[in-house]
C-alpha cells in the first residue's frame, strides 16, 4: 500500500493557508516525489491557491491557474532532483461522509492523467468544535483511497 | 565582478483546471427545489416536499 510523508513546511503552509480563509475554501498543489521502490509519496511543498484570479467562496474553490503554474515552475526547480506534481488540496467548510464532490472527482482525473505515478488529495474538513480533520486520500488507478500518513 | 547565470530548458508541466466544490446539484422531481450537497448516489429526499431529488 502507498504510503504518504507530509514535510512540516508542506505543513505548515496549508495550515498557514486556511488560517487566512477560515469561513472560505481554499486551496492548492503538492509537489514532491514518489518513490516508486519504496512506494511512497513524499510532500514537500503545498501552494496556496494565488492572489488574483482566485476563487474562494463558503463552499466553493478554483484556484489561479497562471499563479500556480508559476510558483510551481519556480518551486519545482529549487530541488534536485525536480519535484513532481503529485497532490493538490483543499479544504471543506463541513464534515460530510461523503467527502468529494463530482467536480473534486474531475481535478483528481485530471491531475492522474497527467501523472505516470500515484497522487494524493489531502481535504481538510471543518468539525464543529472550528478543528480541522486531515484525510488523505490515495488517488491511483481511477480509485480513491483514504490513506494515513 | 560578472556573474554568468546558466539558462536550464524548463520542464513544461500543466496543471488540473476547474473548481472545487463541496456538493453537486440536486433537484426535486416534485417541487422543483434545487440544492447543492454532498450525496453518495445520484438520487437523495427533498427536504422540503420529501420527494425524489436527482443529481443535475
Amino acid at each position: 500500500m502507498t504510503k504518504a510523508i507530509l514535510s512540516e513546511r508542506a505543513k505548515k503552509a496549508m495550515k498557514n493557508e486556511i488560517s487566512r480563509f477560515p469561513y472560505l475554501e481554499t486551496g492548492g498543489l503538492l509537489l514532491g516525489y514518489y518513490h516508486e521502490n519504496d512506494d511512497v509519496l513524499h510532500v514537500m511543498e503545498a501552494t496556496d491557491g494565488g492572489y488574483h484570479k482566485v476563487i474562494h467562496e463558503e463552499i466553493a474553490f478554483q484556484y489561479d491557474v497562471d499563479y500556480v503554474t508559476h510558483v510551481c515552475d519556480i518551486l519545482i526547480h529549487l530541488y534536485e532532483p525536480e519535484l513532481q506534481i503529485i497532490g493538490l488540496w483543499h479544504k471543506h467548510n463541513q464534515q460530510c461522509k461523503v467527502h468529494f464532490s463530482l467536480a473534486d472527482e474531475k481535478m483528481h482525473d485530471q491531475l492522474l492523467e497527467m501523472s505516470n505515478h500515484p497522487c494524493l488529495s489531502i481535504l481538510y474538513e471543518k468539525t464543529a468544535e472550528d478543528e480541522y480533520d486531515v484525510l488523505i486520500f490515495l488517488l491511483d488507478n481511477n480509485q480513491c483511497i483514504q490513506i494515513e500518513e | 565582478m560578472k556573474k554568468i547565470i546558466k539558462t536550464s530548458e524548463t520542464k513544461q508541466f500543466s496543471v488540473p483546471v476547474g473548481k472545487f466544490h463541496s456538493g453537486d446539484y440536486f433537484k426535486c422531481m416534485n417541487c422543483e427545489y434545487t440544492v447543492r450537497m454532498l450525496v453518495l448516489g445520484n438520487t437523495a429526499t427533498c427536504s422540503k416536499c420529501g420527494g425524489r431529488m436527482v443529481r443535475i
